[in-house]
């Protein structure tokens, strides 16, 4: 199943992030208050546009290659003279742009997406040996204490995962791998995972906007989700993480090769850059004879039925196997799995903090859920101009079997005050007001509850109406969804883990734009991307935008899934761009100014190398962190909390 | 002058069929290119904000330069042939000569803005077979002192294209086998006056000439289609006046218009001539490099695309524009420890 599957290639390397950061302050989308310090680099105790208002929005893989491959018999090799995937490249496109790494809206920056990625496996000289599109599934199972920062985005790690689809094939390649793979998976997908780690967002490091990657590619059997592993979910008992500071992962019994996969490639907390695992002592992966046990009480032979050593710690294992850890599985072991809960014991010569006695034979990091359940949603993220629909479906199993007829609550989470902002005091804070997110819920609707079908599976209609511009300078509304099937825990569903919908305004068709129409639009955007504005297009500007109209309209009438679409960060409604095209299509290539030409202001703001400058710790000495999802996650936590 | 080995011109001269021009053909295409990896550098290090009339003058004429480029693979694919644009030689070597055994002593570099790289360099690709005399009010009596010479026993690009133009002649409309899918004529990016599909050779001399008169202007004119041809836009750059008619003097024109010089505090002191490797692995110039590299890499095997069957790859390769100008942007603000430079994109084929 997946890329969990016994036929897959791990690969390792590095991975760009470039994400622009202006826009990371919801009070930034304020037109009205938008002050040019804004575009600039965060310094002493002012924000600015944050660590990297410059970002381009790029994702791409950096020097990835593939470390290992499995066969189906479960052999595998990692000498390139046994096979010649060994060694290649994992990379984006060869002739396109780099793909772009997209948050649905400033007031959700926990559903990164990869758009317009696109994946293949090269020896750099002859064809691919495959390449495809990645669909833009969010990460997931992101966390903020992995390490090894002390907090922080370079203390956070989660998981992509997704399918790479209208796969290319290169039969030339004599790999047995590549010929194993091609004859496994099915629908034209290939199944991927990428593990993202030590992400570097200090400007001054060489590594800025760098991060390590590990990753795993195997096939996509038809019917079985994209972004998550319908198998034997491990959840800690606390929020994000276990006692000993492992977090969600995913394991799979693959029955017809009786084997046990399981990913870590996200789970133990690292103490540098590459992923070394911090060491919590010997692991070794079983199945709770006792489904009760809960986490850190130590087993017994009478509880505990080992199955195999983890070798985690081994020097670069992460790198060498993706993460991923097979073992096979006797009979006695493989029915005992099927209605009895996993669990990884990790025995250390000191455990902190033990509830019971340690009986010499362990503790337990980590177990699967309560009753083997999981429930996840897909696809998590929508985006509807209202009034339209979507759908999701919930997908729900018990021990990796589908559980069918099980009932569904889905509640929205309502109004959620404060998300997204920044700074609070200080020169240079923003003034607007940060909207509320979640209201009206009236503009958000679905059922209460959903049953699942003999496949486990509930496909619900969600329906958005117009909210009404409820958040004033910015489009729609951003909803989350939370859902629960009957029995579960708290932690059984990940902290992050909604659907979320962010429901754009409905506009108001008009055949004829003026630039008051269109020009608040593009302003708001050539305010949040600077590099578009400097380099590109001043978007503030009438008589920059109609001389650029010709590749304006080129990018505002791709695809979204195409790598050049314009906004980068897909956040505009059908209406608004309809309006935007249309202004374009009747203005002449020179309009005579309408507005005031770009401030003065704007021109003289410093270079990014005078930025460089002055940005650091040393410039100073009164450096703040201003670290993305780790400032949104913890406000996010705390309305949480606090609403609760 | 930028001049052709004479055998060239007499290999294009001999031609017996349609075959024996494909590699002229392909030549004039990585002649065409080869200019371009400068001209951007030159304009990567402008910085933001700064020398903006130098950097819509430089900006034009690269764009120019890409007209030309697809206007010699429309002419290729016209009469049979096959542009290759993703191979590993198709980047020349900077610094070192243009291709099609250009003049010896022109050397070619990746470099900064200045005044002397416009004159010595691009002045000099671009410069016509017979420069008009178009005087500089204040610097006449200079410009006639640094006139350069010509260069006996070579011929002119313009010499090389008009014995292309000749040759299609005398062949006649029947070698215009091309796939007529092929022709790149997209209308959004060059008006149809100036990018239009060849087909015969009417459209082929007559696309042979926006090449030459963009590039050189005409012999009684600075000008073409209301511009200055690259030679005279370049000088203004020199002599730091827009070009502007002038009936005092015998030409009718004069450098005697608005400022429109190089600030050279506007320019990034960009490592001339660099190579990626000259970035420590590690540093972020260095990733920066690489990925600028991969990135003009793709852009290269996107036009390859483009004019190898598909034309509508021409949006990914304008999209690839757009991330080299800010990737070519991110560099050259990038300064390099130690030294008094800032990183330079590097230009070298790396396919990934």
């Amino acid at each position: 199943m997946s890329y969990l599957h016994p036929v897959r290639l791990a690969f390792a390397g590095l991975f760009q992030a470039d994400m622009s950061t202006v826009n990371n302050d919801v009070r930034h989308y304020d037109n009205a208050s938008f002050e040019p310090v804004f575009q600039d680099l965060q310094k002493g105790p002012s924000w600015n546009g944050w660590w990297n208002p410059n970002g381009s929005g790029a994702f791409r893989f950096v020097g990835c290659k593939v470390t290992a491959v499995w066969y189906g018999d479960g052999t595998s090799t990692s000498d390139p003279a046994e096979d010649p995937v060994v060694g290649m490249t994992i990379t984006g496109a060869d002739a396109r742009t780099a793909g772009k790494l997209v948050d649905i809206d400033p007031q959700w920056q926990l559903a990164s997406a990869p758009w317009g990625l696109k994946v293949r496996l090269t020896d750099g000289n002859g064809p691919d040996v495959f390449s495809g599109s990645y669909l833009p599934n969010a990460f997931r199972d992101l966390w903020f204490s992995r390490g090894p920062a002390k907090g922080g985005d370079g203390a956070a790690s989660s998981t992509f995962q997704s399918v790479i689809e209208g796969l290319s094939w290169n039969a030339g390649v004599d790999s047995r791998f590549a010929r194993e793979l091609q004859a496994t998976t099915t629908a034209d997908a290939l199944s991927i995972r990428m593990a993202t780690f030590g992400y570097v967002d200090d400007i001054t490091d060489p590594m800025f906007t760098l991060g390590t990657m590990i990753g795993c590619i195997g096939p996509y059997l038809e019917g079985e989700p994209t972004s998550f592993v319908r198998g034997r979910r491990f959840v800690p008992a606390g929020p994000f993480t276990s006692w000993n500071g492992m977090t969600y992962f995913s394991g799979h019994v693959d029955t017809a090769s009786s084997t046990l996969l399981l990913d870590l490639s996200n789970a133990f907390a690292i103490t540098d850059r590459m992923g070394t695992p911090n060491d919590i002592g010997d692991a070794t992966i079983g199945i709770l004879r006792d489904p009760m046990l809960t986490e850190n009480m130590p087993v017994s032979s009478a509880t505990f039925l080992a199955i195999a050593d983890v070798p985690y710690k081994d020097p670069n294992w992460l790198a060498r196997t993706g993460g991923v850890f097979a073992t096979p599985l006797t009979a006695e072991q493989l029915q005992l799995a099927a209605d009895h809960p996993l669990a990884l014991v990790t025995k250390a010569p000191v455990n902190p903090g033990v509830t019971g006695d340690d009986l010499g034979t362990g503790l337990v990091a980590i177990r699967e859920a309560a009753d083997g359940l999981l429930i996840e949603a897909e696809p998590a993220v929508h985006r509807i101009d209202a009034p339209g629909t979507s759908s999701v479906a919930f997908i729900a199993s018990r021990y990796g079997v589908p559980l069918a007829n099980a009932t569904v609550t889905l509640t929205q989470t309502g109004k959620v005050e404060g998300q997204g902002g920044g700074q609070t005091s200080g020169p240079n804070t923003p003034t607007a007001p940060i909207p509320d997110m979640g209201v009206p819920t009236e503009a958000f609707v679905f059922p209460p509850t959903t049953t699942t079908d003999d496949t486990g599976v509930a496909i619900v209609q969600i329906e958005g109406k117009d909210p009404g511009n409820p958040r004033g300078y910015i489009d729609g509304q951003v909803y989350l969804m939370d859902f629960r099937v009957e029995g579960m825990t708290n932690p059984t569903r990940q902290p992050f883990d909604f659907v979320v919908v962010h429901i754009r305004d409905a506009v108001e068709p008009n055949p004829n734009p003026t630039w008051d129409d269109v020009g608040p639009i593009l302003t708001q955007y050539g305010n949040l991307y600077p590099l578009m504005d400097s380099q590109i297009v001043n978007l503030r500007d009438p008589v920059s935008v109609a001389a650029n109209k010709d590749v304006l309209e080129l990018v505002f009438n791709l695809d979204p899934s195409d790598s050049n679409y314009m906004p980068v960060t897909r956040d505009l409604s059908a209406g608004k761009r309809d309006l935007i095209l249309r202004w374009l299509a009747n203005v002449p290539d020179t309009v005579e100014a309408a507005a005031p030409r770009r401030a003065a202001a704007a021109q003289a703001r410093p270079s990014p190398a005078a930025q460089l400058e002055q940005a650091g710790p040393a410039a100073d000495g009164i450096h703040v962190d201003v670290d993305s999802k780790q400032v949104f996650a913890d406000n996010f936590l705390r309305a949480l909390r606090g609403g609760r | 002058m930028l001049s052709v080995q004479p055998k060239i011109l007499e290999s294009v001269r001999s031609a017996a069929s349609a075959e024996d021009l494909y590699e002229h053909l392909q030549a004039a295409i990585e002649l065409e290119h080869a200019t371009i990896p400068p001209y951007l550098t030159s304009l990567f290090s402008i910085k933001p904000g700064m020398n903006t009339a130098a950097h819509s003058v430089i900006g034009s004429v690269v764009v120019q330069e890409m007209l030309h480029l697809t206007i010699a693979c429309n002419i290729l694919n016209a009469i049979g042939g096959s542009p290759v644009l993703d191979k590993p030689g198709f980047i020349p070597v900077y610094p070192g000569p243009l291709p099609m055994g250009v003049r010896s002593g022109l050397v070619v570099g990746l470099e900064k803005l200045s005044r002397t790289l416009v004159y010595e360099v691009f002045m000099s690709i671009e410069e016509p077979e017979q420069p008009l005399d178009i005087p500089v009010k204040q610097l006449e009596a200079r410009l006639a002192a640094l006139a350069p010479e010509p260069s006996p026993g070579f011929a002119t690009i313009g010499d090389f294209y008009a014995a292309i133009a000749a040759k299609i002649t005398e062949l006649g409309n029947g070698i215009f086998t091309g796939d007529p899918s092929r022709q790149v004529v997209d209308p959004t990016w060059f008006p149809p006056d100036q990018l239009f599909a060849v087909h015969d050779v009417a459209t082929a001399t007559q696309a042979i000439q926006v090449i030459v008169e963009q590039g050189e202007g005409t012999p009684t004119s600075p000008e073409e289609e209301g511009e200055p041809a690259h030679y005279y836009r370049f000088a203004q750059l020199v002599y730091a006046r827009m070009l502007v008619r002038d009936p005092t003097t015998a030409t009718g024109w004069a450098y005697a218009g608005a400022g429109l010089g190089i600030d050279p505090a506007g320019v990034w002191n960009l490592l001339p001539n660099a190579k990626a490797a000259d970035y420590p692995v590690g540093s972020r110039a260095r990733y920066v490099a690489d990925q600028f590299n991969g990135s003009y890499t793709n852009l290269l095997r996107a036009l390859h695309t483009t004019f190898n069957g598909d034309p509508a790859s021409l949006k990914s390769a304008m999209g690839l524009m757009s991330e080299l100008h800010i990737l070519g942007h991110t560099m050259a603000a990038l300064p390099i420890d130690g030294t008094p430079y800032y990183a330079s994109p590097t230009f070298e084929y790396t396919p990934a």
